[in-house]
C-alpha cells in the first residue's frame, strides 16, 4: 500500500517538475510548482518529519506560492517559445548540463549505504521546539533576523521612487 | 521496497537535475525562481533522508534532528530569498516593462 | 630628571618646526633658549644628585632578534660630563643666536633644527645601548645637514649639506655594522657589551666604530665635509661643527674603550691616524683665507689630538681636551661670528684687518685672542692643560716617539696659523664703515665662554690634581707643570713668534705659489675623493641607468601593467551580463564538485 503510494507520489512530483520547466505560460509553471511542493510535503510526512511537512504546506505551498502567483499575474509575462531549440546553443547546453547533473547526482547517491530507519527520529513539533529553543537558538534567531532584513529589503525595493 | 533511502535520494537527484535544467533553460526570471525553489526542495528531501537513515549514531547537539533543523533554516531562507527576489523582479519590470533575462545585460563586463 | 634635557628640546624643536611662524619671534626664541637652558639645569641637578643606579630604563623599545633594546639612559660620569658640556655650550650658543639670527626671517626653522640637534645629541650621550645611540647619531647628522643647508638660496650651502649628509651616512653604516654584529651576539646594551666584550667579531665592531667616529669627527680620510660645512650659519658651526657633534666620535671611542681594548693592535693605528689628521688639518689651516675655514681645519686638527689620546689609551685626557676644546673653539667661532656679523658677512681675512681699532668689536677681539691662545696652548688657559696632557700621554706611551714629535710640530703650526689669522684680522689700518654692533646677549655668551676658557683648564686638570679624570675614574696622566711649560716654550711660542715675524707688516693678499694653493684646497683631497669614489660611482650609476634601469624599472612594470589591462579586457568578455550563462557556469562548477566527490567517496 505504502509502496504504491510512494511510487505514485514520485511520479507525480517528477511530472509536476516537468510541468514547471516545460509550460510556456508562467501561471502553469506556478501551479505545477504548487503541486510539486505539496507532494514534497507528503514525502516529508513519510520520512517522519511531521512538523516540516506542515511547515512546507504553510510556508511554501501557502505563502511563497501565493507570492509567486501574485507576481506572475501582476507582471503577466509573455508566453515563452520553449521548443525553438534550433539556433539556441545555450539552451541546448543548459538542457544537457541539467541532465548530466541529474545522472551524476544519482550516481553519487548510489554510494549511500542501505541503512535502516533511525528509531529515535521524531520530527514532532514538540521535539523540534525544544531543539530550536535550546541547542539551535542562535541559528533560529539568525533566521528570524534574515526574514526581518528580507522584509525591509522588499519594502525598500517596492517603494516608489520619489520624484525629483 | 520504496521504504529505503535510495528511493528518496534518487527522487531528490532527479528533481534537482530538473530544477537545474529549468534554471539554465528558461528565460522568465519568475520561472527560474520557481526552479530554484525546486532545487532547494530536492536538497531538503536529501537532507531529511540522511537524517532518517543515518549511517552512524549522530553525536551533534541536535542528535537525530540535525537534518530537520537544517531543512527548517533552508525553508525560511528560501522564503526570504523569494521575497527579495520577487521584489527585485518587480522593480526591474517597473523600469523596463519586460523581464526577459536574455535582454538584461547591465552586468556585462 | 635628566630626561628633561632630551624631551624639552625635542618638543620645542618639533613645535618650532611645525608652528614656528605662528609663535612670533620673541616667544619662539625664548622657548628655544628656555628648553635648552632647562636641559642644562636638569643636567646640573643630575650631576649634583646622580641616580642610584646608572642604568635608567624608561621602556622597552625594540626586540632585535633575541636582543631586547631598552629606551634607557646610562648616567655615569662620562655621560654627565658630556651632558653638561653639550647643554651648557648649547645654551650659550642659543643665547648668542638670538642676536646673530635677529635679522633672519626664517629664525623658527633655525631654532627648530638647533633644538632638534640638541635633543639628538643628548640622546646620543644618554643612550644606554648601541641602537639608541645610533638613533641619536643619525639624528645629529640629520640636524647638522639641515643646518648646513640653512641658507637655501645658496647652492654651495646645499651642496655642502649634501656632502656632509652622505659622508655622515657612510659613517652611520659603520655604526650599523657594529650594532648588527653586537645584536647578533645577543645584546646591544652597554651594560652587556662593554662589561664583557666578546672577541668574536670584535675586529668588525671596532672597524665599524672607527668608520663611524671618523666620519662624524671629520678625521682623515672622511674629513672633507667639515670645511664645506662652514656654509652654515656661524652659531651652527660653533655648536655642531666645533663644540659638540664632531666630538661625538671621540665620545664613542671613549665609551667603547673596553671593545677597543679587545683589539690592542688598533691603538697604534688610531693614534697614528689621529696625528695624520691633526697635522694635515693644521697645514691646511695655514693657507686658508676664509676665517671660518681656518677654524674648521683647526677643529679637525684638535679632534686629531683627541683621537691620538684615545689611541694611546689616555681616554681621560681625550675627554678633558674635548671639554676644553668645546669651550675655546665655541668662543673662537662666536667671536668670528661677531666679526662676520659686524662686517655684513665678510669672511675673507685679507679683507678684514684693522679691526683692533673698531670699538664695537672689543669683546670679539678679546674673545678671539683668548680663545686662540688657548688653542695654541698658552699657559694658563684651558687648551694648555688638556693639550699638554695629551702630549705627555703620547710621550709616556712609548710606542713610538714619532707621534710625540709630530704632535709637537703640529702644535707649533697651530700657534702659527692662529697668529697669522689674528694679525690679518685685527692689525693694520684698514677702515671699516658702519660695523654691525653685536647685541648684549652675543657679547654675554662670549664672556661666559671666555671665563670658562680661562678657568676650566686649571680647575679641571691641574697636573697634580686632575679633577676631571678623578671624576671619570680614568687613569690620570702623570703630568708635570715644569715639563709642560717647557713644551709650551718649545712649540707655541716659536709658532707665534714666527707668525709675528712673517706677518707684522700685514700683507694685502694670500701668498702666491702652487703649494699654498694646494694647501688651501685641503691638499686636493676633495679631488682625490672625486676621482676615487665619486667618478666610479657616477660611471656605474650611468651604466645602470642606461642598461639596466630602463629594462627593469621602466619596461618591465609597463609590461606588467599592459598585460593586466589586456587580460582584463579579454576576460571581461566572459562577463556577458546574461543570467543564464552565469547559471550554466555555476552548474558546470557544481558538476566538477560532484566529479570530485564521486572520485573521493567510496560506497
Amino acid at each position: 500500500m505504502d509502496d504504491l503510494l510512494l511510487w505514485l507520489l514520485a511520479i507525480l512530483s517528477i511530472a509536476s517538475a516537468l510541468g514547471v520547466i516545460g509550460s510556456s505560460q508562467a501561471v502553469h509553471s506556478a501551479l505545477s510548482l504548487t503541486v510539486n511542493l505539496l507532494v514534497m510535503a507528503v514525502l516529508y510526512l513519510f520520512l517522519g518529519a511531521e512538523f516540516l511537512g506542515l511547515a512546507q504546506v504553510l510556508i511554501y505551498a501557502g505563502a511563497v506560492m501565493v507570492l509567486f502567483l501574485f507576481a506572475v499575474t501582476l507582471l503577466a509575462p509573455r508566453e515563452e517559445a520553449l521548443f525553438h531549440l534550433k539556433g539556441n546553443p545555450s539552451r541546448l547546453l543548459g538542457l544537457f548540463v541539467g541532465m548530466v547533473l541529474a545522472v551524476m547526482l544519482a550516481a553519487l547517491m548510489t554510494r549511500y549505504p542501505q541503512t535502516a530507519a533511525s528509531p529515535d527520529f521524531h520530527g514532532s513539533i514538540q521535539a523540534f521546539g525544544k531543539l530550536v529553543s535550546s541547542a539551535y537558538v542562535l541559528p533560529f534567531e539568525a533566521t528570524a533576523f534574515v526574514l526581518l532584513v528580507a522584509l525591509m529589503g522588499a519594502v525598500v525595493l517596492g517603494k516608489k521612487e520619489p520624484r525629483g | 521496497m520504496a521504504e529505503q533511502p535510495m528511493f528518496f535520494l534518487f527522487l531528490s537527484a532527479v528533481l534537482f537535475g530538473l530544477g537545474a535544467t529549468g534554471v539554465a533553460v528558461r528565460r522568465n526570471p519568475l520561472v527560474m525562481f520557481m526552479c530554484i525553489e525546486m532545487m532547494l526542495n530536492a536538497a531538503n528531501l536529501a537532507l531529511l533522508t540522511f537524517a532518517r537513515y543515518p549511517i552512524a549514531e549522530p553525536r551533534t547537539a541536535g542528535g537525530p534532528l540535525d537534518g530537520p533543523v537544517f531543512v527548517f533554516v533552508v525553508m525560511f531562507v528560501a522564503a526570504a530569498e523569494a521575497v527579495v527576489g520577487l521584489a527585485i523582479i518587480i522593480t526591474i519590470f517597473r523600469s523596463r516593462q519586460n523581464v526577459d533575462v536574455d535582454d538584461l545585460s547591465a552586468m556585462k563586463g | 630628571m635628566f630626561w628633561a634635557a632630551l624631551f624639552l628640546p625635542l618638543m620645542v624643536g618639533l613645535t618650532l618646526l611645525f608652528y614656528g611662524p605662528k609663535l612670533g619671534r620673541k616667544l619662539a626664541m625664548s622657548l628655544a633658549c628656555g628648553s635648552v637652558g632647562a636641559g642644562f639645569v636638569s643636567s646640573l641637578l643630575t650631576f649634583l644628585h646622580p641616580p642610584q643606579s646608572p642604568d635608567q630604563v624608561l621602556f622597552v623599545w625594540l626586540h632585535l632578534g633575541d636582543a631586547v633594546v631598552d629606551f634607557g639612559a646610562l648616567i655615569d660620569p662620562l655621560s654627565i660630563t658630556m651632558l653638561l658640556t653639550v647643554t651648557g655650550v648649547g645654551f650659550l650658543i642659543h643665547l648668542y643666536s638670538t642676536g646673530y639670527m635677529a635679522d633672519e626671517p626664517e629664525y623658527p626653522r633655525f631654532f627648530g633644527y638647533l633644538n632638534l640637534f640638541v635633543a639628538a645629541m643628548v640622546m646620543l650621550i644618554l643612550a644606554n645601548n648601541f641602537a639608541l645611540l645610533l638613533l641619536g647619531w643619525a639624528g645629529v647628522g640629520f640636524a647638522s645637514c639641515m643646518l648646513i643647508g640653512f641658507y637655501q638660496d645658496r647652492p654651495s650651502a646645499l651642496m655642502a649639506a649634501r656632502k656632509a649628509f652622505v659622508i655622515n651616512t657612510f659613517g652611520d653604516l659603520g655604526l650599523m655594522a657594529a650594532v648588527f654584529v653586537l645584536a647578533n651576539q645577543g645584546s646591544v646594551a652597554f651594560r652587556d657589551t662593554l662589561a664583557t666584550p666578546s672577541d668574536e667579531g670584535a675586529i668588525i665592531v671596532v672597524l665599524g666604530l672607527l668608520v663611524a667616529a671618523y666620519a662624524k669627527s671629520a678625521q682623515f680620510p672622511l674629513h672633507t665635509w667639515l670645511p664645506d660645512a662652514m656654509e652654515g650659519p656661524t652659531p651652527v658651526s660653533a655648536l655642531i661643527h666645533a663644540a659638540t657633534m664632531v666630538t661625538a666620535g671621540v665620545y664613542l671611542l671613549v665609551r667603547c674603550q673596553p671593545i677597543l681594548g679587545s683589539v690592542p693592535e688598533m691603538g697604534a693605528l688610531i693614534a697614528a691616524m689621529g696625528l695624520v689628521s691633526a697635522a694635515l688639518a693644521a697645514t691646511c689651516a695655514l693657507a686658508q683665507t676664509d676665517l671660518k675655514r681656518i677654524l674648521a681645519y683647526s677643529t679637525m686638527s684638535q679632534l686629531g689630538y683627541m683621537f691620538m689620546a684615545c689611541g694611546v689609551g689616555a681616554y681621560g685626557a681625550a675627554i678633558f681636551h674635548l671639554v676644553t676644546h668645546a669651550f675655546f673653539k665655541a668662543l673662537l667661532f662666536l667671536s668670528a661670528g661677531t666679526i662676520i656679523h659686524a662686517l655684513h658677512g665678510e669672511q675673507n681675512i685679507f679683507k678684514m684687518g684693522g679691526l683692533a681699532r673698531v670699538k664695537e668689536l672689543s669683546t670679539a677681539r678679546w674673545s678671539f685672542l683668548i680663545g686662540g691662545a688657548a688653542l695654541a696652548g698658552i699657559f694658563p688657559l684651558a687648551g694648555y692643560f688638556s693639550k699638554e696632557e695629551i702630549l705627555t700621554a703620547v710621550h709616556h706611551d712609548g710606542v713610538t716617539q714619532a707621534l710625540f714629535y709630530g704632535g709637537l710640530l703640529t702644535s707649533a703650526i697651530t700657534a702659527f696659523y692662529f697668529g697669522r689669522a689674528y694679525i690679518l684680522v685685527f692689525w693694520g689700518d684698514r677702515e671699516h664703515e658702519h660695523p654691525h654692533a653685536a647685541t648684549a646677549l652675543m657679547n654675554g655668551a662670549c664672556w661666559v665662554l671666555l671665563l670658562l676658557t680661562v678657568g676650566a683648564g686649571a680647575a679641571l686638570g691641574w697636573p697634580t690634581n686632575p679633577t676631571l679624570e678623578h671624576y671619570l675614574h680614568a687613569v690620570p696622566v702623570a703630568g708635570n707643570l715644569g715639563e709642560g711649560l717647557l713644551l709650551m716654550c718649545a712649540t707655541a711660542l716659536p709658532g707665534l713668534g714666527l707668525a709675528y715675524a712673517m706677518f707684522k707688516t700685514r700683507p694685502d693678499g694670500p701668498a702666491k705659489g702652487a703649494i699654498f694653493r694646494w694647501a688651501e684646497q685641503g691638499w686636493a683631497l676633495d679631488d682625490v675623493q672625486r676621482m676615487l669614489v665619486i667618478r666610479p660611482l657616477q660611471v656605474l650609476g650611468r651604466m645602470f641607468g642606461r642598461n639596466i634601469e630602463d629594462a627593469v624599472s621602466h619596461s618591465m612594470p609597463d609590461r606588467v601593467g599592459s598585460t593586466a589591462v589586456q587580460a582584463g579586457s579579454e576576460l571581461g568578455l566572459m562577463q556577458n551580463g546574461l543570467l543564464r550563462t552565469y547559471a550554466l557556469v555555476l552548474l558546470t562548477g557544481l558538476m566538477g564538485a560532484i566529479v570530485y566527490l564521486l572520485w573521493q567517496v567510496q560506497g
